[in-house]
């Protein structure tokens, strides 16, 4: 199955379960290039899990997981590997190496990575910091850090390899409403101006409609309706209105 | 039974784990920088300890000796004894058991903390092969660093016996070691330390594995470090039986 090329990530009759617990069910959906898609859905219904297959930390029980027409789930770890440098990857929590300085957490995948001097390095952590409103703080060590200010460390860490396909888990969470916009416009920013490609699995619905070009809710592990926000608000589906509907989601 | 069942998965799963570390070694990335980084987190920061563990086990040694070898008139032997002790038995075990203690906790807890904050799947991300990178790095750390502390331990060892016996007897540095070396072989030494690798192997595993497959929050996460000790420890002294029986058969002359 090739995509068309305006398809940059093309998630195909998924399955996956834990156990006996199935998580996704035949799940498929399209995210074109330099788009935003955001995925809705109440807690523990396999908004993450998706995440976690697109960036090959899991792998499908059956389906296809495609970004840029490359099967995820069949390639190679040095296939893998070459790929994820191209999918950015925000963690709910952030998930920064405790044992760095916030500097030395972007400079981490450049090192690996990326043939720089130190000072061309510096250059980049510096620029990342900047663009997420922490520029001076590279010294700091995560556990100093406030919940966002992790968070936005979080995303200068992965934007730092410039990817062309980012996995955001839950931008707001956890942030105070100013924060939370912030995020948001730093998202449409990059989305408009580096074409970046972004899944984001929020519960926040007023992020969802800032950031999503197309939304979907998932529901026992199905896909119950997809669509702009307006088109969900017109779902004939109950539960999608409430959610749409609902002043925060979740 | 469903606990010897799950006691046996886990067990087959360490061996898997163990199997992998060691056929990663040979494959590239190499992790150079982080595992010299593990060898001086490991083994430099545990001098203070195995040096001050030497000396005293040493001193202890050496008297504990002087009053058993006293009833027959052979304190001449008292330094060749305790040399023999020392880096033959007490100096490898030792050492293995207090950095099973200082690094095998800290391994468990580190590793366990990364994965129940998802760094680990951070590292993978970010295109780092984690295993390599975290687990095969430690482990080798442990390999390289177990001799040598153990070599400080043996060294340390005796010359907490010298500072006893030249206490007691007025003994001379020179006529000490000169005695304590005589009934030492290369073979002694050789054999010995070298068992430690494998200590060090052992050390390296559980902790990586226990860490590393950790879950459960900041209870798992001490459950992993205490768990690292334990099972590190007993492998230690389990395989200890069994390598110094290979050494005897590899080496008679040994016994």
């Amino acid at each position: 199955m090739t995509s068309s090329p305006d398809v940059h990530i093309r998630f195909s009759e998924v399955d996956k379960a834990f156990g006996t617990q199935t998580i996704l069910d035949k799940v498929s959906f399209e995210v074109p290039r330099a788009s935003a898609f955001c995925l809705l859905g109440r807690s523990g219904m396999g908004k993450s899990v998706t995440l976690k297959l697109l960036a090959g930390l899991l792998a499908p029980d059956a389906g296809r997981v495609l970004v840029d027409d490359e099967n995820i789930p069949e390639l190679s770890p040095t296939q893998l590997s070459h790929t994820r440098q191209k999918i950015g990857f925000l963690f709910q929590q952030a998930a920064l190496f405790d044992s760095l300085t916030l500097g030395q957490n972007i400079a981490f995948p450049l090192e690996r990575h990326r043939k720089l001097s130190a000072t061309e390095t510096r250059e980049v952590v510096d620029k990342r910091l900047s663009q997420v409103g922490l520029a001076g703080n590279e010294g700091k060590m995560p556990a100093e850090l406030s919940g966002g200010m992790k968070k936005r460390a979080g995303l200068a860490r992965a934007l730092a390899l410039e990817p062309e396909v980012l996995l955001v888990d839950e931008p707001s969470a956890g942030l105070d409403p100013i924060t939370s916009t912030e995020i948001d416009e730093l998202l449409l920013e990059l989305k408009s101006e580096a074409g970046t490609t972004m899944v984001v699995v929020t519960h926040n619905i007023p992020s969802a409609r800032r950031i999503g070009d197309r939304l979907a809710v998932l529901h026992d592990g199905k896909i119950l309706a997809e669509g702009t926000a307006a088109e969900l608000e017109q779902s004939e589906h109950p539960m999608v209105r409430e959610f749409m509907n609902s002043k925060t989601g979740g | 039974m469903q606990k010897l069942i799950d006691f046996l998965q886990r067990f087959g799963e360490l061996v898997v784990f163990a199997a992998r570390a060691v056929g990663s070694l040979a494959r590239r990335p190499f992790e150079v920088r982080e595992t010299i980084r593990q060898i001086a987190e490991i083994g430099y920061a545990s001098l203070p300890l195995i040096t001050a563990a030497g000396l005293s086990v040493g001193a202890v040694m050496s008297m504990h000796t002087r009053a058993s070898l006293e009833r027959f008139g052979a304190e001449a032997l008292i330094p060749a004894a305790l040399a023999i002790a020392m880096i033959r038995e007490t100096g490898p075990l030792v050492t293995g058991l207090l950095v099973a203690g200082r690094v095998g906790a800290s391994i468990g807890a580190e590793l366990g903390a990364m994965r129940v904050t998802e760094q680990i799947d951070a590292l993978e991300t970010l295109a780092v092969d984690s295993f390599k990178f975290l687990a095969v790095s430690r482990i080798l750390a442990c390999m390289i660093a177990l001799p040598i502390l153990t070599t400080v331990m043996d060294f340390t060892g005796i010359l907490g016996g010298f500072v006893v016996e030249t206490a007691i007897s007025n003994m001379s540095f020179e006529l000490y070691f000169q005695q304590a070396f005589s009934g030492v072989g290369f073979a002694d030494f050789i054999t010995s330390t070298l068992k430690t690798t494998v200590f060090g192997f052992i050390i390296g595993t559980i902790g990586s594995f226990i860490g590393y497959t950790a879950s459960g929050g900041s209870a798992g996460v001490g459950r992993a470090s205490t768990q690292s000790v334990v099972f590190s420890s007993i492998s230690l002294i389990v395989v200890n039986v069994v390598l110094v029986r290979v050494i005897f058969f590899l080496f008679p002359e040994m016994q």
